[in-house]
């Protein structure tokens, strides 16, 4: 059993969860994740590292609420303890100096963002971070973010908090006077990513977003998170969860992930 | 009485507001808190108009038209007000969605149906489909808010049976308030707090079976945005069948419209929206229809087992199984839930059929448990009516029915029963008058009506005249029907207006073991302050 | 004010209401009073006795065959119920809520029957009028606004209390004269009658006579009569922001003009007040002003932004010091002023040093010291507790900065 070490709603429906996983801890890199099982009996949800500390044994998750399992999880108390926590899977980011890098999330990709853009750092790029919300009051981790970018964009979609629009609108303006970036790393919604994927097409800037199909084992066997990268079948577990955003097919991408919506909805109630 | 509106000369009964008025003649003039059955309340300021003569900017809703009376709806002032009052409305509302630029692209992008947890925006909003403060945005074309969104970020009320109160979406346009008043005279649904505090909720917080609720949920079906839900229809969206029918579960007969998805129904609703419908009618039948355990298959005893066979098998099984037992050591017990024709097929199965003089009907209100007549040796049962120990004697026992008893464990065969909007035919009112039930949705798995069952058998023992005739009387009975649905109620069904009088038990099982929500809606007394304590 | 009418002499509203009820044929009053005001209502309770015990009240009424009687309702302390629907409301026992007129109370009032509803004050002249006669009446007073009104005269004054004036007297009489004038070394800026939904009238506007039409023409309302005065050390945005803030808190929820509105406006003002502000934020307000003002649905919402409307009206220069300069004048809005230590001045002392609870000021006992702007959360702490002999604390704010004049005590013998 995996214990629960803290819960804290970081924006309306999302929450950051610290669970005790030492092993995950010890050998997670910038890039993976774990699939994690609240129950015995429950479904397997990937969920993109968002930190890890290897002295206290833990790995943080920005876990959004959306159905019956992530509800489950969310409601797990400090003390409470989750069946399983399996990882660190999935390939680590290729880390280089690229030069300039941006890092754009949204949503939980809020959480993810942070150890590819500290790794990016470390690496010696200059970062720039580029977060999107909804609304005021639904960005978190902003002191992260300032400790390993050199630029943190904050947007809004109403404007409330910040530059009002997408972060990808701000990169595409810049890129747009000729700002120079060298590589973009994107973790949201499909749309967003696909969007990133859009706006860096023409500036042939090699951009990766993290793929989030659904997934059951996360080895690569049973084939449940497959997705189209580049005309070739990939499985995000272990051939990602980054591939190259210009390639991936998006709109299979949508559909795979809301081919179980009907069950989804009836365990709702 | 003449009134001007935009230049236009319009008539105007005694009674009526200026909205009534313009609206009657198709002018559009923005509202929100105002809904046609309910008395104005004037709060959303949604539909300000200029009027001569009068001072500042009266709401049309709560404003009388008057002989000559002369009003603007679409001045420079009343749009500039109008607009500002909706961007203040968007301020609380979770409105990121409509004022992104990016919207029509992400809507096109995303999949059709969405769930979340707590809706942030429009895109997973469970009212997405239908939501009148995004029809008015858009109307009105707002791309920017004068300040930061005041989003409440308030606990969302999951704990009330079928009703979810999530206050983050509210707009206190005060409807559900109204229409709690309007049919219950008290309102159970209330404004609470005030300034930035108001919220709808109920006194002291209480929950709403505390509360004095009848679950009539027609908070529920008046709320402009997805604040007020029904729980099981929450992430359904857009019905793809939609019916108008007579609610099956009691002989009050109220008229519903029923929604539905593929095979599923998911909503039913009151088509009289004047009168209230009870918890059962409002929010049982769609669970109650899909509850788990529904018996879907037909099933025959071999040798130790149930096992699933195909309804000809069945048919047979059964028709040789009875055969021993045709006179009075044959009873079939049934209750009045099925329709007209269900009944009657029964009745013509056991008295000419089987020749049995023991048809046994279980009046409404009567506990659904019989005692067998001496001498019966084998029954077919339509619902949960037997104790245990009547059933040790019989020899033979034949369940027609949707869920699982203690009777279908002994039962030689077991038909799985098509149940409540997957009938069709006629039901009884409390009067005594014939109200349509029309089939809402196909019966769950291999399900089959009471009397397509019968006839099954009747054709099974041999008998194809009698079958023949009996198929052909319903048919026609349905097909020539002229019964109404009881479009305008005089006045609201009992249960309606006091939740200890729902029905319990359908087919002699209790609703509450399928649809726990059904058993919750039961009065609870207040919790006591711990200060009195 | 009312208040002291209910607990000076409560025999004259009820003798008004008498007089009112026998002149609509009423058979039932009601006092509504608030839970918060126990003298009024107890002083009320033992006059309603006296007079049913005199016969003249009940049934009867000196054998005249007239039966009226009066019930004493307790206000559960909203402010909103001071709005006639929804006084009639929380009557009702539901909640105070106002509802749109019409119909209004003398068509359709409490439990849906014509009612007549009247501010104590109003019915307390009733009783004088009809003892008078009306003529004498209106010889006090100017034309159309005849009698006298009980303001509560408060603020920056030197006497401060209820006054009772004859109407149509100037403001300027009210302050200087009955007020006594400014406090010591101060001077007068600006007087807020009505209460906190009135307005803020400056004081070259102190020669406007008191009635009910030249106060609304000024921006402001007579409305409870409050007046309060205020001088150069308030801050006429702080004072807007501190009334709506009261306002906004007792909405009563219904309509987002006042709800959602004036909370709005508080956002903007307190932008200005912390001097993250701009120019649009100012436009912002003045339009959410208007709408406020027009769209909300009863008295509460539709007065709530005339203190901002009225200083905008005559101060406006000052909401631009605040934008642009980041200037408070009266030295009232904290964040934009800024703390020193002159090193002339100071002589290390210390004072200072022990009272910043936020560790910004940096030195040791006798040296100088200095505060640390960025740790500095402008609580003015430094500045009380500076030695009025040494005054070395300096404020600036924007372009003004105050030094203080040390204080030279007079040497002992």
């Amino acid at each position: 059993m995996f214990r629960v070490v803290s819960n804290r709603k970081v924006t309306p429906n999302a929450h950051e969860m610290v669970v005790e996983a030492p092993e995950v801890a010890r050998t997670a890199q910038a890039g993976q994740f774990a699939l994690l099982m609240v129950d015995e009996h429950s479904e397997r949800i990937p969920y993109t590292l968002a930190d890890w500390d290897e002295a206290t044994g833990t790995v943080t998750f920005i876990v959004l609420e959306v159905g019956k399992s992530t509800g489950d999880f969310v409601h797990r108390q400090p003390g409470d303890e989750v069946a399983h926590v399996v990882g660190p899977l999935g390939m680590p980011l290729e880390v280089e100096n690229f030069g300039t890098v941006a890092c754009i999330g949204g949503c939980y990709g809020l959480g993810g963002i942070v150890p590819v853009g500290r790794t990016m750092k470390a690496a010696g790029n200059r970062v720039i971070t580029y977060v999107e919300a909804r609304m005021e009051g639904m960005h978190y981790y902003l002191d992260k973010y300032e400790s390993f970018s050199d630029e943190v964009v904050q947007t809004t979609t109403d404007g409330s908090n910040g530059i009002k629009g997408h972060g990808v609108d701000i990169l595409e303006a810049r890129l747009k006077e000729g700002v120079r970036v060298d590589r973009v790393f994107t973790i949201g919604c499909p749309f967003m990513m696909m969007l990133t994927a859009q706006v860096t097409k023409p500036h042939e800037i090699k951009t990766f977003a993290a793929l989030n199909p659904i997934m059951l084992d996360g080895t690569g066997m049973c084939g449940a998170c497959r997705c189209t990268v580049g005309e070739e079948t990939k499985f995000a577990c272990v051939d990602g969860p980054f591939f190259d955003a210009h390639e991936v097919d998006w709109h299979e991408l949508r559909d795979r992930r809301a081919a179980y919506i009907f069950t989804e909805r009836d365990v709702c109630k | 009485m003449k009134i001007t509106v935009n230049d236009q000369v319009l008539d105007a009964n005694e009674g009526e507001s200026v909205l009534e008025v313009a609206l009657r003649h198709d002018i559009e003039i923005p509202h929100i808190c105002y809904h046609p059955i309910l008395p104005a309340n004037g709060v959303c300021r949604m539909c300000l108009v200029e009027i001569d003569g009068i001072n500042g900017l009266p709401a049309s809703c709560s404003t009388p038209a008057a002989d000559g009376m002369v009003v603007h709806t679409e001045t420079e002032t009343v749009r500039n007000r109008r607009r500002e009052n909706l961007e203040l409305i968007l301020l609380e509302h979770p409105s990121s969605c409509l004022v992104c630029y990016k919207r029509e692209a992400c809507q096109t992008f995303r999949p059709e149906k969405e769930k979340t947890g707590v809706t942030t925006g429009c895109q997973n909003c469970p009212n997405k489909h239908d939501c009148e403060v995004q029809r008015l945005t858009l109307d009105l074309g707002i791309t920017d808010l004068p300040v930061g969104s005041f989003y409440r970020n308030a606990e969302f009320d999951r704990d009330d049976p079928f009703i979810e109160n999530d206050p983050n979406l509210c707009i206190l346009c005060g409807r559900c308030e109204q229409i709690c008043q309007y049919h219950h005279d008290t309102p159970v649904v209330v404004l609470t707090g005030r300034g930035p505090d108001a919220r709808v909720g109920q006194a002291f917080d209480l929950p709403l079976n505390a509360s004095g609720c009848t679950f009539c949920g027609a908070c529920v079906d008046l709320c402009p945005t997805g604040s007020l839900s029904d729980r099981f229809a929450r992430w359904y969206g857009v019905a793809d069948g939609l019916v108008k029918t007579t609610c099956p579960f009691c002989d009050a007969g109220c008229a519903l419209e029923v929604k539905s998805e593929g095979h599923r129904v998911f909503s039913a609703t009151a088509l009289d929206q004047t009168k209230p419908l009870c918890a059962l009618g409002r929010f049982t039948i769609p669970p109650f229809l899909s509850s788990r355990d529904r018996l879907t298959h037909p099933r025959v005893m071999a040798g130790e087992r149930l096992r699933e066979v195909t309804w000809e098998e069945a048919f047979t099984a059964v028709a040789d199984g009875l055969a021993p037992f045709k006179g009075d050591t044959f009873a079939l017990v049934c209750d009045r839930s099925g329709t007209v024709e269900d009944r009657h097929a029964l009745r013509v199965f056991t008295e000419e059929v089987m020749d049995s003089s023991h048809y046994i009907e279980i009046e409404d209100g009567e506990e659904p448990r019989v005692e067998l007549p001496t001498g019966v040796k084998a029954v077919l049962l339509t619902g949960d009516f037997l104790e245990a120990d009547a059933l040790d004697a019989l020899e033979m026992v034949v369940v027609l029915d949707c869920y699982p008893s203690p009777a279908a464990e002994k039962a030689t065969a077991i038909l799985p029963a098509a149940i409540l909007l997957e009938t069709k035919g006629h039901l009884v009112d409390e009067n005594g008058v014939e109200r349509p039930a029309k089939r809402a949705v196909r019966p769950a798995g291999q399900a089959k009506q009471d009397h397509e069952i019968i006839t099954g058998l009747i054709t099974a023992m041999g008998d194809e005249g009698t079958a023949g005739k009996l198929t052909g009387e319903i048919e026609t009975r349905i097909q020539d029907s002229e019964a109404e649905l009881i479009t305008e109620r005089a006045e609201a069904p009992a249960p309606a207006l006091d939740v200890t009088k729902i029905r319990t038990r359908y087919r002699g099982h209790l609703i509450a073991a399928r649809v726990p929500d059904a058993g919750a809606v039961q009065p609870v007394a207040a919790p006591v302050p711990s200060e009195v304590v | 004010m009312d208040r002291s009418i209910l607990e000076g002499n409560p025999h004259l509203v009820i003798e008004g209401m008498v007089i009112a009820a026998i002149a609509i044929g009423a058979t039932e009053g009601f006092i509504f009073v608030r839970t918060e005001y126990p003298l009024a209502r107890k002083h009320t309770e033992v006059a309603l006795q006296h007079a049913r015990n005199h016969g003249l009240l009940g049934k009867n009424i000196l054998a005249s065959g007239i039966d009226f009687d009066i019930e004493i309702v307790r206000g559960a302390g909203a402010y909103v119920c001071g709005e006639e629907t929804a006084l009639i409301a929380s009557i009702e026992g539901r909640r105070g809520m106002p509802r749109p007129r019409p119909p209004y109370p003398v068509e359709k009032g409490l439990w849906g029957r014509p009612t007549c509803i009247n501010n104590v004050e109003t019915l307390a002249n009733v009783p004088i009028i009809i003892e008078q006669g009306s003529e004498a009446y209106a010889a006090i007073g100017v034309e159309g606004n005849s009698g006298t009104k009980i303001f509560s005269l408060v603020g920056k004054i030197r006497n401060t209390g209820l006054v009772e004036v004859p109407l149509g007297i100037p403001i300027r009489k009210v302050v200087y004269d009955i007020g006594g004038g400014p406090l010591e070394g101060q001077k007068i800026k600006a007087v807020q009658t009505g209460g906190p939904s009135g307005g803020c009238i400056p004081e070259e506007l102190f020669d406007l006579p008191v009635t009910f039409d030249s106060l609304t023409e000024a921006g402001s309302i007579m409305g409870s009569g409050g007046m309060i005065v205020i001088d150069e050390e308030t801050c006429v945005v702080d004072l807007a922001k501190y009334f709506l803030t009261f306002t906004q808190e007792e909405s009563c929820g219904q309509c987002p003009p006042c709800r959602v509105g004036s909370r709005a406006m508080l956002v903007l003002l307190d932008r200005i007040t912390e001097g993250t502000a701009t120019m649009a934020d100012l436009d912002k307000l003045e339009q959410l002003a208007g709408t406020v003002r027009e769209a909300s649905l009863c008295g509460l919402g539709k007065n709530a932004p005339n203190p901002v409307i009225t200083t905008l009206r005559y101060f406006r220069e000052e909401y631009v010091e605040h934008i642009e300069k980041k200037q408070c004048r009266a030295f009232t809005c904290k964040q934009l002023i800024t703390y020193t230590i002159d090193e002339e001045r100071c002589n290390g002392c210390g004072a200072c040093f022990r009272v910043c609870n936020d560790d910004a000021i940096i030195g040791e006992p006798k040296q100088l010291h200095v505060i640390d702007q960025d740790r500095c959360v402008h609580c003015g702490n430094c500045f009380v507790v500076c030695p009025p002999s040494l005054a070395a604390v300096v404020r600036t704010s924007g372009e003004l900065t105050r030094y203080e004049e040390p204080v030279v005590k007079a040497k002992k013998g």
